[in-house]
């Protein structure tokens, strides 16, 4: 693999997250989208030792506040005259605005990059998720639990897995939810908790689901010759959009995660084995099983023992949503994928409430969906390394 | 083709047409417009392709339905379990 950029220009060293910023994700129903993404920005470029003034582009992930959400969060700041780009890929909006960034400051077009996503759902989405499209499964009432649903139903028939196997990511992702001080959801829960709570959509219950929460996160980027010596470097980035389902495609996998993980991985320049953490899409609990087959983080068939066996804990072999996953921060739809960035870039600099000494690599994962016909509309894979990790070219 | 165009009925199409429960759901928790519980799958047909398609009862994966003709859902069939005929 070459590097996109020779060495000697400002990014010669790669791409690294110099600073971070985040609200805690929960209700608020009385806090503005401007107020969140201000102060993550605000607390994110603090981090990174940077004023507003030196930030020379924006990118924002936003889905429902209705456009334009990166200028207004950053009027309080002063952020002015700069290029903002408001980009919408549903649940993976947050992630595709850094991954658009990353490229920008890798190739020199943009030396101080905002990241930043925001989300203010309270108000706007109060149950499940309809996707508002005409398509012919929205149609027939196919929700986005729904759609999971059906991925699951054909997982655990396949492979002879119990439905306390998922059930065993929730219980996972809370407990770790539990010591994360920006987490929605801090009381850990027990399987037959999960297993007993009201059902959603067969067989998801609904502590199987994540819930929508207000929120913002932000990251500063910069060359790593200009970031704090331990600021986690980015190895690379990888975007795909969906597939239709369509006779043969093969629900228990992630055809569009699969994609976007194959880019990640050349970019990078390592394999899926070369990774020891990660924060994948667990919107529901199955998604996290998927996502890590597909990802090649586990062989077809596996991940759904990972869990129950404590391979993916915190303490275990690979942690998976250390942070507690988007089951136990909640959901802030457009601003997920920056605090999954958020808080592996915290871990990989020790600075974390949830620890991970041992991750040198790290991966973070989003799916977002928003047309039923599809896989989905958008996957981005995102890989991160501490500096005394980042494998030799 | 998509789930979308196969599920589009035919003219050609047969009254009764049979497949394999390849995935389903019974909702909980509609959608606007939909009365919970409702059972939706995707169903393998015999003779290829694969629709999505509401049930008229829960089943489960595997289970061989058989689509009837269903003017008033949008995907022109709603199927029902062979155990049930």
């Amino acid at each position: 693999m070459r590097r996109p950029v020779a060495a000697g220009t400002a990014t010669g060293g790669g791409v690294a997250v110099a600073g971070t910023g985040m609200t805690a994700f929960g209700r608020f129903p009385e806090a503005e989208l401007t107020d969140l993404g201000g102060r993550a920005a605000r607390a994110a470029l603090d981090d990174a030792g940077m004023s507003p003034a030196d930030v020379d582009g924006v990118w924002c992930g936003n889905v429902v506040g209705g456009g334009a959400a990166g200028q207004r969060a950053l009027v309080e700041l002063g952020i002015e005259g700069v290029p903002v780009r408001n980009l919408e890929s549903a649940c993976a909006s947050g992630s595709q605005a850094f991954a658009e960034a990353v490229a920008a400051v890798r190739s020199g077009r943009s030396r101080c990059a905002l990241v930043l996503g925001v989300e203010k759902t309270s108000g706007v989405f109060d149950g499940v998720i309809a996707l508002d499209r005409d398509d012919l499964p929205s149609r027939l009432g196919l929700s986005l639990p729904g759609i999971y649903a059906m991925n699951a139903s054909r997982y655990l028939w396949q492979y002879g897995a119990d439905v306390a196997a998922l059930a065993a990511v929730s219980v996972k992702n809370r407990r770790a939810g539990a010591r994360n001080p920006r987490a929605m959801f801090r009381a850990e829960v027990s399987v037959d908790e999960v297993l007993g709570s009201r059902p959603v959509a067969d067989p998801f219950t609904l502590l199987q689901c994540c819930a929508n929460a207000d929120g913002a996160a932000a990251v500063v980027l910069l060359a790593a010759g200009e970031s704090p010596a331990d600021a986690a470097r980015v190895l690379g980035c990888g975007v795909a959009s969906g597939y239709p389902i369509d006779a043969g495609y093969d629900l228990t996998r992630s055809r569009i995660t699969a994609t976007a993980a194959r880019r990640a991985y050349a970019e990078a320049g390592i394999p899926p084995g070369a990774v020891d953490a990660a924060e994948v899409h667990d919107a529901f609990t199955v998604g996290e099983v998927i996502a890590l087959e597909s990802l090649g983080l586990a062989e077809p068939g596996a991940a759904w023992r990972l869990a129950p066996e404590g391979v993916t804990s915190a303490e275990g072999r690979l942690p998976v949503n250390a942070s507690g996953g988007l089951l136990a921060r909640g959901h802030a739809v457009g601003a997920s994928g920056v605090a999954q960035i958020v808080e592996l870039s915290r871990q990989l600099r020790d600075v974390s409430e949830n620890p991970l000494p041992r991750a040198g690599v790290a991966l973070a994962h989003t799916v977002g969906g928003g047309m039923a016909t599809h896989d989905g509309i958008a996957a981005v894979v995102t890989l991160l390394a501490r500096p005394a990790a980042v494998p030799a070219r | 083709m998509t789930a979308s165009q196969a599920a589009r009925p035919t003219r050609t199409a047969p009254a009764l047409t049979s497949g394999t429960v390849y995935a389903c759901t019974t909702l909980h928790v509609p959608l606007p417009g939909h009365q919970a519980p409702y059972t939706l799958a995707y169903v393998d047909l015999d003779g290829g392709g694969r629709v999505l398609s509401a049930v008229d009862r829960p089943v489960v994966v595997g289970e061989r339905v058989v689509l009837l003709p269903d003017p008033a859902s949008p995907a022109g069939v709603t199927a029902s379990p062979e155990r049930a005929a």
